[in-house]
């Protein structure tokens, strides 16, 4: 029998002024070489949970043991065994590549031979080499991740603990990342990688599920799909476009317990098997992916219809409210963004797709007139962003990257500032107010700060607040960011019943499968729109939007090199 | 030991790197002296004064020609009284001099000679200087129109002042020493107050925490570090007192040298505690300044009399460090080694950076909680 690399007995973590456990009665074992994932929503205790094992935090109750040590009393002998890569990766970014190497390798006493050894064969892994004399807070996401992992790795520890490392990292630096670690595992070593994208955790030997600060679920990924085995189904209306369908179906009550877009058609999950039975003719049946499974654990997707629409009424319009001609900034030598030209209609989805530093958030800022184009115009409505900024914001509503929510005011202050700067006022304020906290579901936490809130719910109060003036148009900026799956499909489900009333939406994202809500998309790397169009065809060149979106960026590539 | 030195290398980078740190270092304490020195000037130089000369007589032209003559004073003459009290009114003068019509007739009789010196009290500190200033150019002209005619002098109780240490008694010689302390105080904090609550809000103190570095490696290595930023900076501070504000320095460097290492020591673990206990850059700056700079100011004696603070204040100033640092710099500057002082004070010192150096190692946690 070999021994577990980690073995926990009863664990509970509760923090002080708390009042509910943030870990309530674990009890696992974690098996040796392999890659384990740590997947839930946020909040739900993951990185509570790295960190009890790490010895940074102190369990309330229960026992921790990893690799045979008690993270409590001796947790130096602990630190020779182990790597670990907090959430922000933990460089410093005033330290070039081999200054963050050599500081690590000194605190990790390893000897002058060793250190050379391991440098050479680490900057080889990770392809740093050519960068070594480089800042590291020069470096992009992807290489600042691989900084992270090979700093983590110097001593070649036995048992490596990896907190998020795909936050914040684009498509292909994070199949890079998983190769390598991989690669990492095949040399015996454990991985424990914790996430909030489920397609990450979907191939890694094990898996558990953390939700409210309880194990859901702990096995392999593959037995947990298996579970809704035959209960997956995709679905199309002659009529209705899958918009429509699947606000329908969600606002109808009907028994499912996950439905997403997914191309031209509706996913189903539905484990109801009369319902599976009374609808059969127009459910086809499809493969169950690892997210359908967790999401059903996780309790299904919000089934309520959303509120948010009922009032809206908007004016006629042109048919394109929305229009980018030539859109460039160069800052010095540096062109951020490159002649990106494109319409957005009345009623439409527009997702600005892209990695971290492709330019999409250049693009969005000249959009919302927040950045000067240094050539071309971005019109709203037909106005010139850059002629009358002022009059063609009173037609948006922005939300913000990070949710401009001034966080020491309560709720209430901040939905009651964000309506008084849109110019309501008195009864038609109150009202207004009124409605939001109804529809978000805020009537708790009217009196909290702001910042104190969960993250779902700051999404939903910087919704709230984005459209409490009833703009015809809205704009997005990475909107679900670090949120989980769960609010994901809320915050859509509200965004979805807006456009149905004619609200046009101009959003960026960086995971690729919230791709599948927007009507039309425009992919922007290196400050290029390389593909503008349906998020359908793009689909077609790959098995996942991620594929499709990784072929598409090495073509370009290569017909750049050509 | 492989340890610290790999974080002190760390902690150079950074600072060296960070235009931020050498801008507290120099450019600040640069700034600041500069204000003490130009801008703060506690002497009584040029006064704008009045005088009234009742009557016209030719034996006391040398004692107005004396007022006229002073640096210290500005005078204005004025006809008559009540035009002197409508320009004090105005503000126009800070205080008037009359001299009476029968001031001579009294200086040959056997009783003293009356002035009358009328001051704007609202400054308290001038109106007293004027006044005594004024009262010594009568008496000093009195002694030698005595001695000019032959007559000796009634006897008189004379105080005759001597000024030791300070005897052109500049101001910018005692604030200027006494500023760098404040200034080094300031400096101090800031420089560690933003550097520990910048590893926790960069998330590199988590990282540090999961390697074999203890934590008194962390804040042994950054003492060196900022100690060492610090003693530059004073360097620097010293050489402008010295080289350009002219402040005599009559003391012994190396001594110098000595205490002010332990007073930039208490600065820099007053900013570690602000640090640790803010975990966030703003909040430590804004602790600092607040917490570091102002009782430096008031309650150390630099601008202020301790003695002459009410009891409670006065036992509050025990906790400035400050307040032991300023008598040795300042006698350091301008009277030399004055040893049980220095002894005494150091001692002081010492004991404070037990105290503070023990409730770091303390509070600094082992873990995230």
């Amino acid at each position: 029998m070999i021994k577990p690399v980690v073995r926990i007995e009863h664990l509970f973590k509760r923090f002080p002024g708390q009042e509910a456990d943030a870990l309530h009665d674990l009890s696992f074992d974690l098996t040796g070489g392999q890659i384990i994932g740590l997947v839930g929503p946020d909040g739900a205790g993951k990185t509570t949970l790295i960190r009890l094992l790490l010895g940074l935090l102190l369990p309330t109750a229960g026992s921790v043991s990893v690799l045979g040590i008690d993270p409590e009393n001796q947790m130096d002998k602990l630190h020779y065994l182990i790597g670990y890569m907090p959430q922000k990766f933990g460089l410093y970014e005033d330290l070039t590549v081999q200054e963050n190497l050599n500081l690590y390798a000194d605190l990790k006493e390893l000897t002058p031979s060793d250190k050379r050894d391991q440098f050479k064969m680490l900057l080889k892994f990770t392809g740093l080499e050519p960068f070594t004399e480089r800042l590291a807070g020069r470096l992009s996401g992807g290489m600042k991740q691989k900084l992270g992992l090979a700093c983590a790795l110097l001593g070649d520890p036995r048992f490596l603990l990896l907190d998020e490392p795909g936050v914040g990292v684009d498509p292909i630096s994070r199949r890079e990342l998983m190769f390598m670690v991989r690669q990492l595992s095949r040399d015996g070593k454990t991985i424990l990688w914790s996430t909030s994208y489920l397609d990450e955790a979907a191939d890694f030997d094990d898996v558990m599920l953390l939700g409210g600060g309880r194990l859901l679920y702990h096995g392999s990924p593959g037995e947990l799909t298996k579970r809704i085995k035959g209960n997956v189904f995709l679905t199309q209306h002659t009529k209705l476009a899958p918009r429509p369908l699947l606000r329908h179906i969600l606002k109808s009550r009907f028994p499912v317990d996950d439905a997403v877009i997914w191309g031209n058609a509706v996913r189903l999950v539905i484990r109801d098997k009369d319902t599976q039975t009374k609808f059969t003719r127009y459910l086809k049946p499809v493969k169950p992916r690892f997210e359908d499974a967790v999401i059903t654990l996780l309790g299904g997707c919000p089934q309520s219809d959303s509120r948010v629409a009922r009032n809206i009424h908007l004016p006629p319009m042109e048919d394109v409210v929305i229009r980018a001609e030539n859109l460039t900034k160069r800052y010095g030598s540096f062109t951020a963004a490159d002649h990106i030209s494109f319409d957005i209609k009345r009623g439409e989805i527009f997702g600005l797709l892209g990695p971290n530093g492709a330019g999409k958030s250049t693009s969005f800022k000249m959009m919302c007139g927040l950045a000067r184009p240094t050539e071309g115009r971005a019109l709203v409505m037909g106005i010139d962003m850059r002629e009358h900024p002022t009059l063609a914001r009173q037609n948006l509503g922005y939300m913000a990257q990070k949710f401009s929510l001034f966080s020491p005011l309560s709720v209430l202050q901040n939905l009651t500032f964000f309506s008084g700067i849109y110019g309501l006022s008195g009864q038609r304020q109150k009202a207004k107010i009124e409605q939001m906290i109804r529809v978000f579901a805020l009537r708790p936490y009217l009196h909290q700060k702001a910042g104190d809130l969960p993250l779902g719910f700051k999404q939903r109060l910087a919704l709230a607040c984005a459209i409490m003036h009833s703009p015809p148009i809205l704009f997005l900026d990475e909107p679900t960011s670090g949120v989980d799956p769960v609010t994901r499909r809320e915050f859509w489900n509200h965004i979805n019943s807006m456009v149905e009333k004619g609200v046009t939406v101009m959003v960026t994202t960086h995971f690729m499968d919230e791709a599948e809500y927007c009507d039309r998309i425009a992919l922007i790397y290196q400050g290029k729109a390389i593909y503008i169009g349906s998020p359908d065809q793009l689909k077609k060149r790959g098995e996942t939007m991620e594929d499709a979106f990784v072929r598409v960026i090495r073509e370009n590539e290569k017909q750049g090199q050509d | 030991m492989k340890i610290i030195r790999a974080l002190v290398k760390k902690e150079f980078f950074q600072i060296i790197r960070d235009p931020s740190s050498i801008l507290i270092a120099f450019i600040l304490p640069f700034v600041l002296l500069t204000i003490f020195a130009v801008a703060i000037n506690l002497d009584n130089n040029q006064i704008k004064a009045g005088l009234v000369v009742e009557g016209d007589f030719q034996q006391i032209n040398s004692l107005t020609a004396q007022f006229e003559g002073t640096d210290y004073l500005n005078i204005t003459r004025y006809p008559d009284r009540p035009s002197a009290v409508q320009a004090l009114v105005r503000g126009d003068i800070k205080a008037f001099v009359v001299i009476p019509v029968d001031f001579t007739k009294q200086l040959n009789g056997v009783s003293p000679s009356p002035i009358q010196v009328v001051t704007d009290a609202s400054d308290p500190n001038m109106a007293l200087f004027i006044s005594s200033y004024a009262q010594g150019v009568v008496t000093t002209w009195t002694q030698a129109q005595l001695y000019q005619y032959g007559q000796t002098a009634p006897f008189q109780i004379q105080v005759l002042p001597t000024v030791w240490f300070n005897p052109e008694l500049k101001s910018k010689y005692f604030i200027l020493p006494g500023s760098i302390a404040v200034i080094m105080t300031l400096i101090g904090m800031i420089l560690t107050a933003l550097v520990i609550a910048r590893e926790w809000e960069r998330g590199t103190m988590e990282a540090l925490l999961t390697t074999r570095a203890g934590k008194l490696d962390i804040l042994v290595s950054k003492y060196i570090s900022y100690y060492a930023l610090a003693i530059l900076s004073s360097a620097f501070c010293s050489f402008l007192c010295i080289a350009v504000y002219d402040v005599p320095f009559r003391g012994s460097y190396l001594i110098y040298f000595g205490v002010s290492s332990l007073f930039i020591l208490t600065a820099l673990g007053q900013g570690f505690i602000v640090s640790t206990l803010a975990k966030n850059q703003f909040l430590a700056a804004i602790t600092s300044a607040s917490f570091g700079f102002l009782p430096a100011v008031m309650l150390s004696g630099f601008l202020f009399e301790i003695a002459s603070m009410p009891k409670w204040v006065q036992l509050i100033t025990y906790v400035v460090p400050a307040r032991y640092f300023i008598p040795q710099i300042n006698s350091l500057f301008l009277a030399g080694n004055i040893v049980p002082l220095l002894i005494t004070q150091s001692l002081y010192l010492i004991g404070f950076n037990v105290v503070l150096f023990t409730f770091i190692y303390r509070v600094t946690p082992e873990r995230l909680e």
